[in-house]
């Protein structure tokens, strides 16, 4: 009986050591998933979220045929407590085909906007052009775009909540494989 | 007789518009490729009409659905020069997993005009129609007023095609007819 548990046990361990179980980003998009978004973008462009950083929300690949640009978004929403109300947070990150980099240290589009920058351990630098609510200044609108010398030049991230959440937010972000 | 002359010019122009050929400009083979997974060629609803061009086409994941709708989008630009605007018109196919059917009973809201239509392939549909004016500068030319119609469009029980709804916007004279060139991707 004993050895038989221990023989049982043995077996468990081999067949995740032979067959893995899927990692959590590549568990991200199904298969049907994979094989629409494998029409438009290679998978190691896409950029995800850690798991446990913010709830997925809705997924959008579609393209605009007057300039032939692909795009897939990837929204998450997150709830937090502010002034003692549940403000969601929504965090979008698109991928286009054309590379959308802005120059390091190169002006914000619109002149509300401040420009910050950020650097990500693995996917490089990003330039942060925020611009405070009118109606409650602790939440802000921002838009995130790579620098030149990132890995992902065709990412961009849009954002609406609060500074500390948009910070933890994009230290989460991860290539999907 | 000005007025008259800039009246004629106009009705020209829409005579014109009518005349544009139609766009051949589909879905390529890998946008197609992209949704077939999830609509079939003979599901996928295509319009084929003088002046509206494909613009966008997108699937969308909502969250917790497993199956995605998909969006076909439209655009027609009708300019007119002599009073110094442009009519954007949109027409939009929405495609969903399961079908958007209305029921025998359904009447559209009070300040909607409700239109019954038989597609000669596809079956009965029910349109929710509202007309508009388009307004153009007080300043600038021809004042003649330009009418043109948005239509929400349901398919009724017994629609082959249940699982497709439309927003079109063009001329009043054309929303019928746009609903008439709607085709399968298969057809093409």
């Amino acid at each position: 009986m004993f050895l038989r548990k221990h023989l049982l046990g043995y077996c468990f361990v081999l067949s995740l050591l032979l067959f893995p179980l899927e990692s959590t980003a590549t568990a991200f998009f199904d298969n049907q998933q994979k094989q629409s978004i494998g029409h438009y973008f290679k998978l190691d462009q896409i950029v995800i979220l850690n798991e446990n950083a913010a709830s997925k929300g809705t997924i959008t690949l579609g393209k605009d045929h007057r300039n032939g640009e692909q795009f897939l978004k990837l929204q998450y929403s997150k709830a937090v407590e502010l002034d003692g109300k549940n403000r969601v947070q929504i965090f979008t990150i698109g991928h286009y085909s054309k590379h959308v980099a802005v120059n390091s240290g190169s002006p914000c589009h619109s002149k509300k906007q401040q420009a910050f920058s950020f650097s990500h351990p693995q996917l490089g630098d990003f330039q942060i052009c925020a611009s405070q609510n009118a109606s409650n200044k602790n939440l802000i609108s921002a838009f995130v775009r790579p620098t030149t010398n990132n890995r992902h030049p065709q990412l961009e991230i849009q954002y609406s909540g609060t500074v500390t959440e948009l910070m933890s937010l994009l230290k989460s972000m991860q290539a999907y494989q | 007789m000005k007025a008259t002359k800039k009246q004629l010019l106009t009705s020209l122009f829409i005579l014109g518009q009518l005349c544009l050929p139609v766009s051949a400009k589909s879905l390529a083979p890998t946008d197609a490729g992209a949704y077939l997974p999830f609509y079939s060629a003979e599901k996928i609803g295509l319009i084929k009409f003088p002046g509206y061009t494909l613009s966008s086409s997108q699937l969308t994941w909502l969250p917790k659905e497993k199956q995605p709708l998909l969006h076909i989008g439209y655009h027609r630009a009708v300019p007119f020069y002599d009073r110094g605007f442009t009519l954007h018109f949109s027409l939009v196919i929405r495609h969903s997993p399961g079908p958007q059917t209305v029921t025998a009973n359904y009447h559209c809201q009070s300040d909607y005009q409700q239109i019954e239509f038989q597609h000669p392939q596809w079956g009965p549909y029910v349109l929710c129609t509202k007309k508009s004016i388009a307004k153009a500068d007080p300043g600038k030319g021809n004042q003649a007023p330009i009418s043109h119609t948005v239509a929400f469009v349901h398919p009724r029980i017994g629609n082959k095609m249940p699982h497709i709804s439309l927003n079109l916007h063009g001329f009043d004279q054309e929303i019928l007819p746009l609903l008439n060139a709607l085709h399968s991707y298969a057809s093409e």
